[in-house]
């Protein structure tokens, strides 16, 4: 045993040296200012923004193609890229957008509005199987470009190959009418899955799979790039917005977290992200070279049982709100911050105090729960057995239960598949954990999936006709500040009936180099890409 | 076999051999080591059976604002990631890992030696029975199996846990035991028995089973320490003991998660290699006395 590892240790040693000179002198081009950004992710099969939507393809279109619209980092509001407007009619169903003179992309070709609906009708069409075709659901026409047939039978070919609800009006406008109305379509639009297609590549898109004509800030630094390679951008100096301050960015792809970090101790690369692995002692293994998201995404809750008399009043649910301590939660968590509502921090309309039920207060837990005539059997905690921390957190919730409101706690360990299954059955005993994160950043998409009576994260299958009458309201009305407010009665609304139960949202940590200071935004997030760079 | 359970005490004075009940007490008092680990033994033995002895702390009494604080006064371990005292709960977490090594030694014992009498005494269809059987349940990969079937089960308690090890475990033992039983049958004092017209029963009882049992005592108590490990590596995996259960393999599986504060570790890791390792000694002070071999 121990000559064996002597023996390693031997043949280790002038490999570790070798590796460190050559990266040592690929990563740090004299001065200049360049940026080596790892994704902890697989790599991008393709660079089509339109047949991407893992985080990693979305980082990397990111760099290389431009959004219609994007949330200013320093005021958490919707700010004009490429677009000149984005404006609604009365009923929020038809938009209007315009976009600015002067972009183009990079082989020479000017951008219009024909590049957006083509792009768009494209991704749209069925057949092409494109990943981010899901996002033109919403818009008229969409079904005829994709044919649905009861399982076990082929469907038939479109009808149609381009959406009715895609108009262009002239070069630089188009309308897209959408099925019903939706006052956050705006919004949506920053997403860089949309990105348009040069006329070139729509002609073949499998031909620029791997050398795509951008129309962003950088441009690929090699003719082709081939799947598994760093990704090697430079600087295009055609483009018209503000782009980041890196001259060259390399995307390098380490699909294992913990290997990901120790490149970075290595200094091989300039920035990371921590992963879950890490998240106790990043702070002591790179001192001044972490930074914690201002931002605190998603949001983390658990989830009562509609369907069990049990839990049938509310002031049963607000004393078991109560009963939690969330400071000391979200420290066991870690890198987490105690929720005080529905909707993540940063996302238009938040309300830090909207939840009343949501402060720590034993005394009045306990009394409120025995007001309301107490639970008649053990609580029932269901976690995740495939995770780590669920029978931690589990526990944690449970011990609280049992301390503040005296009660005996049963905790059931399964493997996540079964517990969603039971639930969408509603034959799951007792409470569960749960957690969304929004598509875009709009406080409707906590809203809609969380507590719509067939939303896609309504896990306590709540049902209320009042909540789904105020959404359809908040959806159709043209005015951002007054769906907003539509919104937040609802979200009043839920706290009160309490379906579930907040108790966290995530923030994330990441690591970079000596006088790299990546984006923190408490609105975006952490953002390597745009980062400061003073060395 | 209620009566066959009689022989289970592992001092008992077998016709035959060489030692008598009180040599073989005294020959194990000798050896300080022996001392040492059952006097280890019997703390863990009162601290499963009565930890309120060792703390007056309530192990289940937590305060989550103080998840993962080192020792402080009162709190000698520390505390654990819930916050409660981690001294309680290392000494709660005793009675699972002895509850299930010592009852699944003697039932593993049992059993090996009941199925090895019959194998080795009755050759033939009874033989073939067990033996195949036996082969059947040596070609499961153990750890594997265990895993599957405990997945398999709703509410796992001490008593499932000890149920399927006996389940998975019992082949090897009943081997050594019908191979030792070979070679007691054809003796002397065994053959005078069946020509007067003793009942196979009680043969095996009185002459087979003493003369025949040494080798699977000593290799039972030997094992008892890997049971404890066993324990603790189920629960470890997640297919052992259920919250909130309080088990040394829990906490460690918990402090392996939490690799930045080493005291949850060490303490869980210290006691059970403690144990283990008493409980070794122990077998193999036993196995060495009742070696003829060894013995002078």
């Amino acid at each position: 045993m121990r000559r064996s590892s002597a023996a390693l240790g031997l043949l280790l040693v002038p490999a570790l040296a070798l590796g460190a000179c050559g990266n040592g002198k690929s990563a740090t081009p004299a001065k200049s200012k360049s940026l080596t950004i790892v994704i902890t992710a697989e790599p991008n099969k393709t660079l089509n923004p339109e047949n991407g939507n893992s985080s990693a393809d979305i980082q990397v279109a990111e760099a290389l193609y431009a959004p219609l619209v994007e949330t200013d980092p320093a005021s958490g509001k919707l700010r004009n890229v490429v677009a000149d407007s984005i404006t609604p009619d009365a009923t929020g169903r038809t938009w209007t957008i315009k976009i600015k003179d002067g972009f183009s992309f990079q082989n020479g070709q000017a951008l219009t509005a024909r590049d957006y609906v083509d792009t768009w009708n494209l991704t749209a069409y069925g057949p092409n199987a494109w990943k981010n075709n899901g996002f033109f659901s919403k818009v008229d026409g969409y079904d005829a470009l994709n044919p649905t047939a009861p399982d076990g039978q082929t469907a038939a070919a479109p009808t149609a190959k381009e959406m009715t609800g895609l108009k262009v009006v002239d070069d630089h406008t188009f309308t897209v009418r959408l099925k019903v109305p939706f006052s956050q379509f705006g919004l949506t639009l920053q997403y860089l899955g949309l990105a348009p297609l040069a006329e070139a590549v729509r002609k073949d898109p499998k031909a620029y799979d791997h050398k795509p004509i951008g129309m962003g800030p950088y441009k690929l630094a090699t003719d082709e790039w081939k799947t598994g390679e760093d990704i090697k951008l430079v600087k295009w100096n055609g483009y018209k917005a503000t782009a980041p301050q890196a001259d060259k960015v390399t995307f390098r792809f380490i699909q294992n977290g913990d290997t990901a970090y120790n490149e970075f101790l290595a200094g091989t690369v300039d920035s990371v992200q921590v992963p879950s692995t890490k998240k106790n002692t990043f702070k002591t293994d790179a001192p001044d070279r972490w930074l914690v998201s201002e931002s605190a995404g998603n949001i983390f809750y658990f989830v009562f049982p509609s369907w069990d008399p049990a839990y049938a009043k509310p002031e049963l649910r607000h004393a078991i709100s109560m009963a939690i301590d969330r400071a000391a939660f979200a420290n066991l968590v870690g890198l987490a911050k105690p929720a005080s509502g529905l909707v993540a921090p940063g996302i238009d309309g938040q309300r830090p105090d909207a939840c009343k039920y949501c402060t720590h207060d034993a005394a009045a837990a306990k009394k409120l729960f025995d007001e309301a005539g107490g639970l008649s059997k053990p609580m029932t905690i269901n976690y995740n057995s495939g995770t780590s921390t669920g029978q931690t957190y589990a526990e944690a919730i449970g011990n609280m239960m049992r301390q503040t409101l005296g009660i005996e706690v049963r905790y059931v360990g399964k493997p996540g598949s079964e517990i969603t299954d039971l639930a969408d059955k509603k034959s799951l005993e007792g409470v569960r954990f749960g957690g969304w994160g929004h598509d875009y950043p709009s406080i409707e998409d906590y809203l809609t999936p969380m507590f719509k009576s067939n939303g896609d994260a309504n896990f306590s299958k709540y049902a209320n006709p009042k909540v789904d009458q105020l959404l359809a309201q908040g959806d159709s009305q043209p005015n951002p500040e007054r769906a907003i407010q539509l919104y937040q009665q609802l979200e009043d609304i839920c706290l009160e009936d309490m379906p579930l139960v907040p108790l966290y949202h995530i923030q994330d940590a990441y690591l970079a180099a000596k006088g790299v200071h990546p984006r923190n935004s408490r609105y975006t997030g952490v953002s390597p890409l745009w980062s400061t760079i003073d060395r | 076999m209620a009566e066959l359970s009689l022989a289970a005490p592992p001092v008992e004075t077998p016709e035959g051999t060489t030692l008598s009940h009180r040599e073989l007490l005294w020959a194990l008092l000798r050896k300080p080591q022996f001392v040492v680990c059952t006097l280890a033994l019997l703390t863990f033995f009162a601290m499963a059976a009565v930890p309120r002895l060792f703390t007056s702390v309530d192990p289940r009494a937590c305060d989550l604002s103080r998840s993962r604080e080192t020792a402080t006064a009162g709190h000698p371990f520390g505390f654990d990631v819930q916050g409660c005292d981690y001294l309680a709960n290392v000494i709660y977490g005793a009675r699972p890992s002895v509850l299930v090594s010592v009852v699944a030694s003697i039932g593993g014992f049992l059993l090996a030696a009941v199925l090895g009498l019959l194998a080795g005494y009755f050759p033939g269809f009874v033989d073939g029975l067990i033996s195949r059987t036996a082969d059947v349940v040596f070609a499961l990969p153990g750890l594997v199996a265990l895993i599957v079937i405990l997945n398999s089960v709703r509410n796992r308690s001490i008593w499932v846990i000890v149920g399927v090890i006996l389940l998975i475990g019992w082949p090897a033992g009943m081997r050594l035991m019908r191979s030792t039983v070979f070679s007691v049958r054809n003796r002397e004092f065994v053959l005078a028995a069946r020509a007067v017209g003793v009942p196979p029963l009680r043969i095996l009882r009185k002459h087979v089973f003493p003369n025949a049992m040494a080798p699977l005592l000593a290799q039972t108590t030997l094992g008892v320490g890997a049971l404890v490990g066993l324990e603790a590596a189920l629960t470890f995996l997640g297919v052992g003991l259920q919250p909130p259960a309080i088990s040394w393999g829990s906490q460690f599986g918990i402090a392996a998660t939490y690799r930045d504060t080493p005291h949850l570790f060490i303490w869980p890791a210290l006691f059970i290699a403690t144990m283990t390792i008493s409980f070794m000694i122990v077998g193999d002070s036993i196995r060495d006395a009742l070696d003829p071999k060894l013995l002078r």
